[in-house]
């Protein structure tokens, strides 16, 4: 257990700080994300606040997305997007998807979505998928449960399509 | 049968017929018995105190063992909210059957991108079925908000 030597503050400021440092952090996740890859050459990001999954759910979206060669292979680094077999390379040819999920690190995708309690803290993490057809890729935030049901929902129907 | 003598030299000393003798006998044969009890209880005593003092010895060595055990390093609790980059995953496509495979790879830490303000911004109204709030989409490179979410509900639904 790392202990943390704060005599100054009190019990309630203890409480209630790191508490609104998450929820700043939280809030602001998505705009970091966009800031973080607005600028890099060769790819198109793009950030959606309040997209509508279904009638319930609305979530904040991330689209990176490549505009040439130079930009895809940065995000392959980037992102750890690994090399498609020739075989997978033969259909993505003939217009055939291969699409990819991952959970990862809210604020940063190139980490591991955090850990609490040997369970993916969700508050921290977002799911990313990442489309070799489309050269791009989604970072999906939500904020509750039953939000990230909504997309899990969406990605089981798309990856149950897919397998046929 | 040395009980035996000594129960029937009892009886003859209660009932008063006991011979010189036989009371040298009782006296010697009780004294004999008061030494065999005094070294029963002496070797007693000496068991007891070993059997005590095996588990005093016994309880240190746990107490001992448990705080070497918690002094171990991978058994120390480590802070579950900071999340270790030394090792990261890469996504790794199997199969067409869309499953995310960890893969081992040493990369370095992200290096700290210089920000720059977003070069365009869009307010959508429409373009997501049952939306009661308004999606607001942040773009760069001047691209059109509506068809970044119809790009969205490709990904997700086709």
């Amino acid at each position: 257990m790392r202990c943390f030597n704060v005599p100054s503050l009190k019990f309630k400021e203890f409480i209630l700080l790191p508490l609104l440092l998450l929820a700043s952090l939280a809030a602001t996740a998505q705009t970091e994300l966009y800031k973080r890859y607005a600028s890099q050459p060769g790819v198109k990001v793009a950030s959606v606040s309040n997209f509508a999954v279904d009638s319930t759910s609305h979530i904040d979206v991330t689209v990176i997305s490549a505009e040439d060669d130079a930009g895809w292979e940065w995000m392959k680094r980037e992102f750890y997007i690994g090399d498609l077999s020739p075989e997978q390379e033969a259909g993505l040819g003939e217009g055939s998807d291969v699409v990819l999920f991952a959970r990862r690190s809210r604020s940063n995708p190139r980490e591991n979505a955090p850990i609490v309690n040997e369970n993916i803290d969700m508050a921290a993490s977002c799911y990313m998928g990442i489309s070799y057809l489309s050269r791009a890729v989604y970072v999906f935030c939500a904020e509750t449960e039953e939000e990230y049901d909504g997309i899990v929902a969406l990605l089981v129907k798309k990856i149950m399509h897919q397998s046929r | 049968m040395k009980t035996e003598s000594l129960q029937h030299l009892i009886e003859k000393y209660r009932e008063g017929t006991l011979s010189d003798s036989e009371l040298s006998e009782l006296q010697r044969l009780s004294h004999r018995d008061e030494v065999m009890a005094a070294a029963g209880e002496k070797a007693h005593s000496i068991i007891r105190r070993r059997r005590q003092a095996g588990i005093s010895f016994a309880a240190a060595a746990l107490v001992v063992g448990a705080a070497l055990w918690t002094l171990l390093p991978q058994h120390r609790e480590e802070a579950p909210l900071i999340a270790e980059t030394t090792e990261l995953p890469a996504t790794e496509p199997a199969t067409v059957e869309v499953v995310a495979t960890p893969q081992h790879e040493a990369v370095a830490m992200a290096q700290p991108v210089p920000h720059k303000a977003p070069t365009a911004k869009h307010t959508v109204t429409t373009a997501t079925p049952a939306a009661n709030d308004e999606p607001v989409v942040m773009c760069n490179n001047q691209c059109e908000a509506d068809s970044v979410i119809n790009d969205i509900w490709k990904f997700l639904t086709v």
